[in-house]
């Protein structure tokens, strides 16, 4: 076997610990060369959980903040699977975001 | 790969001072904990098993009786699980924070771990604390690290809760996965591997390790490690969709579909195995199991999309097939940026042609980008 879809799943999966998102969250596969990631992103680290407190006054400073390290964490996320050997494409199905072609992440909901 | 500093370097062989340093550290990350739980909690993210890190923690911080407190609220909730009916016990008899250190340590090859822990027994025995409870303490802010890629912390705490508790499987699935999540795959597999066969039964380890060795190249090992898993846990539907992923790349059409079959028994609103389940029937030209797999997928956002494909592939009316895709306007860029190729390519191509002139006219998709999708399908063809 190549590399094949099998391996790629792996792959991608790996990137996804290692940005430090829950895998638990997500369903993610390879077909064909494309990577699928479907469900929630979530991280649990203490950067967000600093941020959640220390803007508890704001709503709207804290969402903007928190939006600010989801897209970052999106964008590397996409950076780094399109660059993955074997994989020409990417399809997502984030719960509250939408990757649109020459805009980027864009959060559909939830502020 | 990551290229560590070599602060970061879990391979090389531990000082003193850095447990020491670790030791002093222990305060400041409990604060740091604390903010992470209580805003987990106040989001009731991971309810009610939060309780149980955050129980532990205000134990250690002297909180007992608002540990006890949370202890007994996750035990109303679940009192079939060992360990938290144990913390409970232990708790209330204030016997939870003073447990006794393991007499006998498993022999760990890894890292050589156990001659560390060897020549820094009398160190750790000042610094830190021991017991069943204490090696939940430690492990706790070993995960915490890993999640900041604080990597030679994270080992260090690892090291001290396995000093704490003497528990060597979660001792190596704690590495394993700490490796794994620095892309250092060989160090993972060999912390796996012996943790597996410490625990050849443990919940994760060889899921875990199925990931690495498919990762590393070593297909047949992960389709083992798949098949023992599935074995134990016929209705993990990730384990069985994994072992439909290793048919497919291995052109086992039959078997792919049949694992795929057996991940969506378990969980029918599955997306990747329904994916793949629909791309293996379109590849058997499986014309009745494709209407009753679409059918059973009615008001899914999925079944409108494989609507497309099949309509297409059975050269359904093209100003049906217009129609449908006018309803998913998104589907219609993902189709022009490439990504549903390999369905694009089991159509016929003067069908193909016909239809993406069509769209042109309906301006669904402009005259240059018709003309392109024509060009790369019809050029595909001739290869």
């Amino acid at each position: 076997m190549s590399i094949s879809d099998f391996q790629l799943t792996s792959m991608v999966r790996r990137v996804i610990v290692s940005l430090g998102l829950q895998t638990s969250l997500l369903d993610i596969t390879v077909i064909n060369g494309v990577a699928y990631v479907k469900g929630k992103i979530e991280r649990q680290d203490v950067t967000i959980m600093k941020i959640r407190r220390d803007y508890a006054f704001s709503q709207e400073m804290m969402q903007e903040k928190l939006r600010h390290e989801y897209r970052y964490t999106l964008e590397a996320l996409d950076r780094q699977i399109r660059a993955m050997p074997g994989i020409h494409g990417a399809v997502y199905k984030i719960k509250d975001w939408e990757r649109r072609i020459g805009k980027g992440w864009i959060r559909t909901h939830g502020g | 790969m990551i290229s560590l500093t070599m602060d970061e370097d879990i391979r090389k062989p531990i000082r003193e001072e850095e447990l020491t340093v670790l030791a002093q550290r222990v305060e400041e990350d409990t604060r740091e904990a604390f903010v992470f739980f209580k805003q987990m909690l106040k989001e009731k993210q991971g309810y009610p098993d939060i309780l149980f890190p955050y129980s532990v923690l205000l134990y250690y911080a002297g909180a007992t009786e608002e540990a006890e407190k949370y202890m007994e609220e996750l035990n109303r909730i679940n009192d079939h699980y060992e360990l938290y009916t144990r913390a409970r016990t232990s708790m209330a008899r204030g016997a939870a924070a003073d447990g006794v250190a393991p007499k006998d340590y498993p022999s760990v090859e890894f890292l050589d771990v156990t001659s560390q822990l060897e020549k820094n027994k009398a160190l750790l025995k000042k610094l830190f604390f021991t017991g069943e409870f204490a090696s939940h303490y430690y492990s706790i802010f070993g995960h915490m690290s890993r999640a900041d890629s604080r990597w030679r912390r994270s080992f260090l705490y690892y090291f001290a809760s396995f000093y704490a508790g003497g528990k060597k499987d979660d001792l190596l699935f704690s590495l394993g996965q700490l490796c794994y999540s620095q892309g250092e795959l060989t160090l993972a597999a060999q912390a796996l591997g012996e943790g597996l066969k410490t625990n050849p039964h443990h919940d994760k380890m060889g899921l875990e390790l199925s990931y690495v060795e498919s990762e590393l190249g070593r297909f047949d090992r992960a389709r083992e490690l798949l098949l023992d898993v599935f074995a134990q846990h016929p209705d993990w539907p990730d384990v069985a969709y994994r072992l439909a992923e290793y048919y497919y790349s291995d052109h086992n059409i039959e078997k792919a579909l049949d694992y795929c079959n057996r991940a969506l028994a378990v969980n029918p609103a599955y997306y990747s195995a329904n994916m793949l389940k629909f791309r293996l029937l379109m590849m058997k030209d499986a014309t009745d199991a494709l209407e009753g797999f679409i059918g059973s997928l009615e008001g899914h956002p999925m079944a409108g999309i494989f609507q497309i494909f099949f309509a297409m592939k059975s050269k359904t009316d093209k100003h049906r097939v217009t129609e449908l895709l006018k309803d998913l306007p998104l589907l219609k860029e993902e189709i022009i940026e490439g990504l549903w190729d390999d369905m694009i390519r089991m159509v016929d191509t003067a069908y193909l042609e016909d239809l993406f002139e069509s769209l042109a006219r309906e301006k669904l998709i402009s005259e240059e980008e018709g003309r392109e999708a024509i060009k790369r399908y019809t050029r595909h063809e001739h290869q």
